[in-house]
């Protein structure tokens, strides 16, 4: 699968990092004294990902827990974004790794018990309700039963109630955390798409029923689960595929199920548009039809997304979703 | 039109031979299907000589640089010629040049890296392996000069040696059997067959500089979306009748807005027919045309308190709410 590990040397006798490159014992590793000597320290093409893709493993220096940019969540809790992981081993055409990293490979970081302390001072410094999100640059899941790190952040979220702690995914990928005990503030949020922009759009993630699978599996053992319906692709039938897609869901869950459910039209900065340019040059998505929105970002034009926005959402109210359940996510209208 | 660069004649000896050509000068020359251009050994001397001939020969549209190279044993076999990727660059402090570049040779899988100076030791040699398993000395500096004058850039490298040890190879022995396995390559790289743009000018309309462009970006835009092709869009067209030809390109260009964005199209159309309704020499009501906020524009000429007063009671009628509904999407079935 990696066409190299590269461990820094400080981790090298690290329990997740043995693990791993158990796993991986195929794969040629390599020692060296920081990630940063070698992740991005050139250009490296994002489509490289498929023939040519490096495992690192690292310790996250600096800041490991962030604040959210604004419109972050679901109220109006401070939301911050840990660190444990740059890139992703998935595909998604619209994805803003690609214009956000200079190279493709992963780097995951095993220092958690580190980015642990930052979250429970984070904690203990804030006096009401917050949010921790995993996920903002790699997919929460999709590794984790390799990385095995989300036991520790439970011992940790159970000792903080008025923590939340939202783990993000593409993946049906729910081996490593499965058999932990539920808890009310942590969730699993699966971001579902209609069937066709799965298979036309998010390259290697987990077909739909896997994904719908793992999230009843989840349900039915206690845990919380959320749902982004993000990013919406414009098609001429994308409402009814929506519509279908919540019937569906219905096959698998009922609405009291689901901690809520945001919803988000595809939009892009321009960088990552020339990105999805140069890199998928031939996929529909590109058709748009886009324009320059008043934040500067590359988006349909106001009128179709909040059209498209108010329409999936008064189909969640029809099967039953409550208007406290649903929200529209990154826009400012 | 391409341009073949070597750094040395002795690698182009059976290209010379393969077509009669003429030298234009000592170091370039001309065949009926390429140039031939011999840049010297080093990155300085590569740009210099490749951008001289860019700058005053416009009819080249792709720059294709073959010849020899050092690879990892353990990635390639010698005598081997491999079609490169991305282009990297070893400084002359011996750090790694940020900027890459990447060749359109969509099937190629190996990467090089052009170093300033000789590699003098296999040390020097693995810290480059880490990036790519090829190492030569100009690829990097003509794919720079290729992007600068916007033109394709390809590469084929022939390994004649093993870059952990001490160039050994006695290239003038081989010469002949390195240029016509390069050569080989070169004859089966495969040929464009991207759709000339003027083949896809409908016949009867007459296109501005401007209307052309656009025309072209609506058609690419129509056709990703619809998933067809440019040449079975424009046989979906219908026949526009209008007595100037100019009239008639107006007529394609709208009905061509109209089919990649309906929704948005449909918006416009609404507003414009609500506004023009209040529309004269001395009242104007406009609304924000890239609809992205739901500011309205109002400009009046008058030339007393009364007049002012009767412009004003003439907005009166003025559907405000339906102007709002259409400017976010809302009722708009
Ligand atoms: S799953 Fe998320 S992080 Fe991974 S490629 Fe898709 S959008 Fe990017």
């Amino acid at each position: 699968m990696w066409s190299k590990i590269l461990i820094e040397d400080n981790v090298k006798e690290h329990k997740q990092v043995k693990t791993i490159v158990e796993r991986f014992n195929k794969s040629p590793v390599q020692y060296i004294s920081s990630y940063e000597d070698y992740f991005q320290k050139v250009k490296k093409p994002y489509l490289q990902k498929r023939s040519d893709l490096q495992l690192i493993l690292a310790q996250k220096k600096g800041s490991l827990v962030k604040l959210t940019p604004a419109a972050y969540g679901v109220g109006n809790e401070a939301h911050y974004y840990f660190i444990h992981a740059y890139n992703c081993i998935y595909e998604c055409q619209y994805c803003y790794l690609q214009g956000y990293f200079q190279s493709p490979d992963i780097v995951l970081f095993v220092n958690h018990d580190e980015i642990i302390e930052e979250i429970k001072q984070i904690y203990n410094d804030t006096k009401s309700e917050v949010w921790f999100h995993a996920g903002e640059f790699s997919d929460s899941l999709a590794l984790s039963h390799i990385t095995e790190e989300w036991p520790m952040y439970w011992n940790a979220f159970s000792e903080m109630p008025n923590a939340y702690l939202e783990l993000r995914t593409k993946s049906a990928n729910i081996k490593s955390i499965e058999n932990l005990q539920p808890l009310k503030n942590i969730i699993v949020s699966f971001s579902l798409s209609t069937d066709s922009a799965i298979k036309e759009y998010d390259s290697k993630t987990a077909p739909l029923k896997a994904r719908l699978s793992a999230m009843q599996k989840l349900i039915q053992k206690g845990f919380k689960v959320g749902i982004h319906f993000d990013p919406i692709i414009v098609t001429d039938t994308v409402i009814s595929e929506y519509t279908q897609l919540i019937e569906q869901m219905s096959e698998y869950f009922q609405p009291k199920d689901i901690s809520y459910i945001s919803i988000g039209v595809v939009r892009f900065t321009k960088d990552v548009y020339q990105q999805v340019q140069k890199n998928y040059p031939d996929s529909p998505m590109l058709g748009g039809p886009f324009y320059t929105s008043f934040d500067n970002k590359v988006r349909y034009s106001r009128p179709l997304r909040l059209h498209l926005l108010r329409a999936i959402e008064s189909q969640l109210h029809k099967a039953g979703y409550k208007e406290q359940q649903v929200y529209l996510c990154m826009e400012r209208d | 039109m391409q341009i073949l660069c070597f750094a040395h004649r002795l690698e182009a000896s059976a290209f010379f031979n393969h077509a009669p050509n003429k030298s234009i000068t000592p170091y370039l020359f001309k065949a009926d299907k390429y140039y031939i251009l011999i840049t010297g050994e080093g990155m300085q001397s590569a740009t210099e000589h490749l951008t001289e001939v860019l700058a005053t020969t416009p009819e080249i549209n792709a720059v294709i640089n073959l010849g020899v190279a050092a690879g990892n044993p353990e990635q390639t076999e010698l005598n081997h010629v491999y079609p490169i990727r991305t282009l990297y660059r070893q400084r002359a402090d011996l750090q790694m040049e940020f900027r890459s570049f990447t060749t359109q040779n969509k099937e190629a899988q190996f990467d090089v890296t052009s170093t300033e100076t000789r590699i003098q030791s296999s040390e020097d040699a693995n810290k480059i392996f880490q990036f790519s398993p090829i190492l030569d000395r100009e690829a990097w500096a003509l794919a720079s000069v290729s992007k600068r004058f916007k033109k394709d850039f390809f590469c084929f490298k022939y390994i004649s040696d093993d870059a952990t040890k001490e160039a050994c190879s006695q290239i003038k022995d081989i010469a002949e059997e390195i240029s016509l396995t390069l050569l080989n390559a070169y004859l089966n790289l495969p040929t464009d067959k991207n759709e000339n743009t003027e083949d896809l000018i409908p016949k009867g309309y007459h296109f501005t500089f401007t209307q052309k462009n656009e025309y072209e970006k609506l058609l690419h835009k129509i056709s990703l979306k619809k998933n067809i092709s440019p040449k079975q869009l424009i046989a979906s067209f219908p026949t526009f009748n209008a007595k100037k030809p100019n009239d008639k390109t107006k007529l394609l260009l709208t009905f061509m807005q109209e089919h990649l964005d309906p929704f948005t199209f449909n918006i416009k159309q609404r507003l414009n027919e609500i506004t023009a309704k209040y529309k004269n020499d001395s009242l104007k009501v406009s609304y924000d045309k890239s609809l992205e906020s739901d500011d309205l524009e109002l400009n009046i000429k008058f030339t007393s308190a009364d007049d002012l007063a009767n412009k004003l009671r003439n907005l009166d009628s003025f559907p405000f709410e339906k102007v709002l509904d259409l400017l976010r999407g809302k009722n708009v079935e």
